[in-house]
C-alpha cells in the first residue's frame, strides 16, 4: 500500500507531519476519512487537500492523481488545510 | 476629524477615502460584529449590514455588540444601534432577511463585500454574487481554536491588479450539501450516530411539524427518538444520545471562543482597509498574498497557503456554469432530466437538486415530481441549479458527482 507524507496545517511540523498508507484504488474522499481519523479531525471542520497549489477533487483516485501532478512520494508533502464546514460533516 | 488624529500620520492612508466607502458585512455574528465595530470605529462611512438571525444566550459570549436585554431581537437592528453609539459619524442600513432574497441594487453600490458567514452554502453564493458583480470579497470564518482568512479578488479591475482564487477553486465540489444529502439518502436504516439524529429530527417533523428552533423539552423527545432508531438498526450500536449533542447536530451549533474570532475578523477588516485603499488608486500596504491565512490559537501559528487558481472553476474560471437548458414553461421534470441527459447528465433516479444562490432543495430522492410542470416548482428564469447524484466508476465504485445548469424558461 502507498504510503504518503502530509502536513497539517496549523499544528507544529513534529505534530503536523505524518506518513500514511494509503490503498491505490482510494479517492480523495476516502482518503480524507483517513485523515480525519489519524489526525482526530473534529466533525466541524471540513478537509482540503492541496499539492503544489492546487485542490484535489474528492472524486479523483488520490494516487492517479497525485502521480499526474508529479509527486514524488517520499519527497513530497501533500498540504492539508481544515477549515469551518458551517455545520457538522457526515462522511 | 480630530477622532481619526492618529490615522492621518499613518504612511499613505486618507480618511476621506475610508468616509466615503460602502462595505457589505454579511453575518452579523460573532466574526461580522467585530469586523462591523473596527470599520464603523476607523470610520468607514457607510455600512450596510445583512442578517436575519436574532439574539440568543449563547451569542453573548462572544458577540460584543449584543448585551442581555437584547435576546429575541433582530442582530442586524441592534448591531445598528450600537455601532451608532461607537460612531455616530457612520451611515448604517440594515436588511434582515436573506442576502439571496435582496435586490441586486443592494450590492451593486458597495465597494467591498466582507463576509462572516456560518454557512458553507452562503459563503458559495456570497462568493459567487461578488463575482458576477466584479466586487472584492474577504471571507473569514472560525471554528474551534482555529480560523482562517481568503482575500478574494475578482478579475477585471485594474486598480487591484491580480485576480486571486475564489472559494469554489478552493473547493471544486463544495460540501454545501452535505446534511440535506445524507437527510436525503437515509430512507431506510441510520447508518451512523449522525444519521440517527437527522432521521429523528425527520420522524419528528413529520409529527409535530418544522420547527425553527427546538425547545429543551423537543431535543429530549428527539434524542429519545435517535436512541430508539439506534437500537432498530442493525448498522449502529444501540447508543443513547443527549440532548445537547442533538442540538449541536440539527442547528449546526459548532465551537466557538471570541479570542481566535477577535484574531480572524482583526485580519479581515485590515485588509478591507487596505483594498479601499487600493480602489482609490492608494496604497497602505500589499493585499495580503497567497490571499489564504490560517491561524491557529492553540499553537499560535499563521500559515500562509498557496493555492492556485483553477482554470476550470465553476465560479471564477473559464468553465463557469456552461450547460444552459431552454425549457419550456409547460415543460415537466422529466422533460427536464431528458434535456440533460442529451447533454450528457445523466442523473438516473437518486438525485438532489438544489438550488445554488441559496441552497433550497427543488428536488430529493423519493419525491415523485417526474410529472410536476417546471412552472409549478420553485424555479425561476435563469435560476443556476445544481444536480448532485451518485455515478458508479470503472471500478464499480460509487462515486458522487454535481452538475450546474442555468434553466432559461421559454414562453
Amino acid at each position: 500500500m502507498p504510503r504518503y507524507k502530509f502536513r497539517m496545517m496549523g499544528l507544529p511540523p513534529n505534530q503536523g507531519t505524518k506518513s500514511v498508507n494509503v490503498p491505490k484504488e482510494a479517492s480523495c474522499k476516502d482518503t480524507k476519512n483517513l485523515l480525519r481519523n489519524a489526525y482526530k479531525i473534529h466533525q466541524a471542520l471540513v478537509i482540503q487537500l492541496i499539492y503544489k497549489g492546487q485542490p484535489i477533487s474528492d472524486n479523483d483516485v488520490f494516487s492517479k492523481k497525485l502521480n499526474d501532478l508529479g509527486h514524488k512520494p517520499e519527497k513530497d508533502t501533500i498540504t492539508i488545510i481544515t477549515q469551518q464546514a458551517g455545520g457538522w460533516i457526515f462522511q | 476629524m480630530a477622532r481619526y488624529a492618529r490615522h492621518l500620520s499613518l504612511e499613505g492612508w486618507d480618511q476621506d477615502v475610508i468616509s466615503s466607502s460602502h462595505v457589505l458585512i454579511v453575518g452579523i455574528g460573532a466574526l461580522g460584529c467585530e469586523i462591523a465595530k473596527n470599520l464603523a470605529l476607523v470610520g468607514v462611512g457607510n455600512l450596510i449590514l445583512i442578517d436575519m438571525d436574532t439574539i440568543e444566550t449563547s451569542n453573548l459570549s462572544r458577540q460584543m455588540l449584543f448585551t442581555d436585554n437584547d435576546r429575541g431581537r433582530l442582530k442586524a437592528e441592534v448591531a445598528k444601534e450600537k455601532l451608532k453609539i461607537l460612531n455616530p459619524d457612520v451611515s448604517i442600513e440594515t436588511y434582515t432577511q436573506k442576502f439571496q432574497d435582496l435586490p441586486m441594487s443592494v450590492f451593486e453600490g458597495v465597494d467591498l463585500i466582507a463576509g462572516g458567514l456560518d454557512s458553507f452554502s452562503a459563503r458559495f453564493a456570497l462568493n459567487r454574487l461578488a463575482h458576477e458583480l466584479c466586487k472584492p470579497y474577504v471571507d473569514g470564518a472560525a471554528t474551534g481554536f482555529k480560523g482562517n482568512v481568503q482575500v478574494i479578488i475578482p478579475e477585471g479591475d485594474p486598480l487591484l491588479k491580480d485576480a486571486t482564487p475564489c472559494l469554489r477553486c478552493f473547493f471544486p465540489i463544495p460540501p454545501a450539501d452535505e446534511k440535506v444529502y445524507v437527510a436525503c439518502s437515509i430512507p431506510g436504516e441510520p447508518r451512523s450516530r449522525e444519521q440517527c439524529i437527522l432521521k429523528a429530527e425527520d420522524e419528528f417533523v413529520k409529527e409535530h411539524g418544522i420547527h425553527k428552533e427546538y425547545s429543551d423539552k423537543e431535543l429530549d423527545m428527539i434524542a429519545k427518538i435517535a436512541s430508539r432508531l439506534s437500537k432498530e438498526s442493525p448498522h449502529t450500536k444501540a447508543e443513547e444520545f443527549m440532548p445537547h449533542e442533538v442540538e449541536n447536530i440539527i442547528e449546526n451549533k459548532i465551537p466557538s471562543i471570541l479570542t481566535v474570532n477577535a484574531v480572524i475578523s482583526a485580519i479581515v477588516s485590515h485588509e478591507v482597509l487596505k483594498i479601499l485603499h487600493r480602489l482609490s488608486g492608494l496604497n497602505i500596504g500589499e493585499i495580503m498574498s497567497p490571499s489564504y491565512l490560517e491561524y491557529s490559537s492553540s499553537y499560535g501559528i499563521f500559515t500562509p497557503v498557496e493555492i492556485s487558481k483553477d482554470e476550470n472553476c465553476a465560479v471564477c474560471g473559464k468553465e463557469r456554469v456552461k450547460l444552459s437548458l431552454k425549457m419550456k414553461s409547460d415543460s415537466t421534470f422529466a422533460d427536464m432530466l431528458s434535456s440533460l441527459k442529451k447533454e450528457g447528465v445523466d442523473l438516473k433516479e437518486t438525485v438532489l437538486i438544489t438550488k445554488i444562490i441559496d441552497g433550497s432543495v427543488i428536488a430529493a430522492p423519493g419525491q415523485d415530481i417526474m410529472g410536476s410542470r417546471l412552472s409549478d416548482l420553485p424555479i425561476q428564469n435563469r435560476d443556476i441549479l445544481r444536480a448532485t447524484y451518485t455515478s458508479v466508476d470503472e471500478n464499480g465504485k460509487l462515486k458522487r458527482e454535481q452538475a450546474e445548469f442555468i434553466i432559461e424558461m421559454e414562453g
